[in-house]
């Protein structure tokens, strides 16, 4: 069973690379839209935590729509609208506006679960940030956030896993990810049970990672204390 | 706007397909949830394990993936519909599963061995004591998870299945407005989703005396 991994596809490259592509693809895809989900989200919960509703709004529109909508929305709506915006080739305007999507779709969860975590820290915090006259973005970027992120570490890590599981979504505009290369395996070899038995390893390998990761990042950065 | 109005018709057939999908998805995965729940914490350990392995499986795999396993695996006179409604069943049993469990560890531990003293057995100690507890406890975390369920009706499209998105874009691209329909769909869900969430504020916030 596992020689079919050796035998050449029909566009003329081995089974096992034809899989290590894909697999490379998701990783990559992931890990761009993780960072820059993270980032973004961590400047518009702050945003909304000091009390701008535009972000707040931001947050629910992007939270309620599904991943596939926004998906199909930034591949085929977004470029009728902006049509000189960037010439790329097709499968790079693929994978870019399936990153744009997934990166906003990621952002407001990940918003909504930092915004809860704000609220639990104590509002003396803030205070005694203006006490200090620490400007707001001061206030936020040396106080609030780094407490943030200590305490919604493992709420984190469950969103960055469902990033990892989410992009297999973009698959449905064509970006030849994991779960479209099973597919396409299948298409070609009828290897059902293999196609699926890798798939499941690697997103079990995958998130199995990131978990013992953010434990080692979490135990890396803990102080002692309640905050 | 024209084509839309025209193609309200399958939209409408299209929203009670997604609407069926998401009742059906809904009860198994709960159904599914509570018998997780039993078995893990009644069970004998092998099945604690096995259940664990379960959990940890479908919490790991994207939905896609299952959806398309489903499809594949099971034979074709199936509807695509029945597909993913058991398809979904498997994947939503897990995830309400973990929340129960959860809900269940928020729990005092003198509520089950008040059970027992007071001569109940255990399926029923687990029925009139525990289950009422747990499904109080988990109760915001389970319409969250609903409203998730609803908004995840909409990747049945990748095997076919006509729900409320999958006619909007074949609509769409038939009459050449494919903006316009993957504007209506997700302003669709956006305001459903909205509307649920502030349903759901308004029931679980207490009311001040």
């Amino acid at each position: 069973m596992f020689q079919t991994l050796l035998q050449q596809s029909p566009t003329g490259q081995t089974y096992a690379l034809f899989f290590l592509e894909a697999i490379t693809t998701t990783i990559l895809v992931s890990l761009l839209a993780i960072v820059f989900a993270t980032f973004i989200a961590f400047f518009i919960s702050s945003l909304r935590h000091a009390g701008f509703r535009l972000a707040g709004a931001f947050v629910e529109i992007f939270r309620n729509i599904p991943l596939i909508v926004q998906v199909f929305f930034c591949y085929y709506v977004l470029p009728t609208l902006f049509t000189p915006l960037l010439k790329l080739s097709n499968d790079n305007q693929i994978y870019f506006l399936g990153l744009v999507a997934l990166t906003l779709y990621s952002s407001s969860r990940i918003a909504s679960q930092l915004l809860s975590t704000l609220n639990s820290i104590p509002k003396g915090q803030l205070e005694a940030c203006k006490t200090l006259k620490l400007t707001m973005s001061q206030a936020y970027r040396f106080v609030m956030l780094p407490v943030a992120f200590r305490n919604a570490l493992p709420t984190l890590a469950n969103e960055w896993a469902a990033v990892i599981k989410n992009s297999s979504v973009i698959s449905t505009i064509g970006l030849f990810e994991l779960v479209k290369s099973s597919q396409v395996f299948i298409e070609y070899t009828s290897e059902a049970f293999l196609a699926f038995g890798i798939v499941c390893a690697v997103y079990l390998a995958i998130i199995a990672a990131l978990s013992i990761g953010v434990e080692a990042l979490g135990r890396k950065i803990k102080i002692r204390g309640n905050l | 706007m024209n084509a839309l109005l025209s193609s309200l018709p399958q939209l409408a057939q299209g929203f009670s397909v997604t609407a069926l999908l998401f009742v059906c998805a809904f009860v198994l995965g709960l159904m599914g949830g509570v018998l997780i729940l039993i078995g893990r914490t009644f069970g004998p350990k092998w099945l604690k394990c096995v259940l664990w392995l379960y959990t940890t499986f479908f919490r790991s795999v994207p939905l896609v993936m299952v959806l398309l396993f489903y499809y594949l695996a099971l034979p074709n006179f199936f509807d695509k519909n029945v597909v993913a409604i058991i398809a979904f069943g498997f994947f939503e049993a897990a995830y309400f599963g973990e929340i129960l469990r959860a809900g269940m560890n928020t729990l005092q531990k003198g509520q089950r061995e008040a059970g027992e003293t007071l001569g109940l057995s255990k399926l029923q100690t687990f029925r009139y004591v525990l289950l009422p507890q747990v499904f109080k406890a988990s109760k915001i975390s389970i319409i969250n998870q609903a409203i998730i369920l609803f908004q995840d009706t909409s990747l049945v499209y990748v095997i076919g299945a006509a729900d409320f998105f999958t006619i909007a874009n074949r609509q769409g691209q038939q009459t050449g407005e494919l903006t316009a329909h993957i504007l209506f769909a997700g302003s669709f869900y956006l305001i459903v989703s909205i509307l649920a969430t502030r349903l759901l504020i308004k029931t679980t916030t207490r009311k001040p005396i």
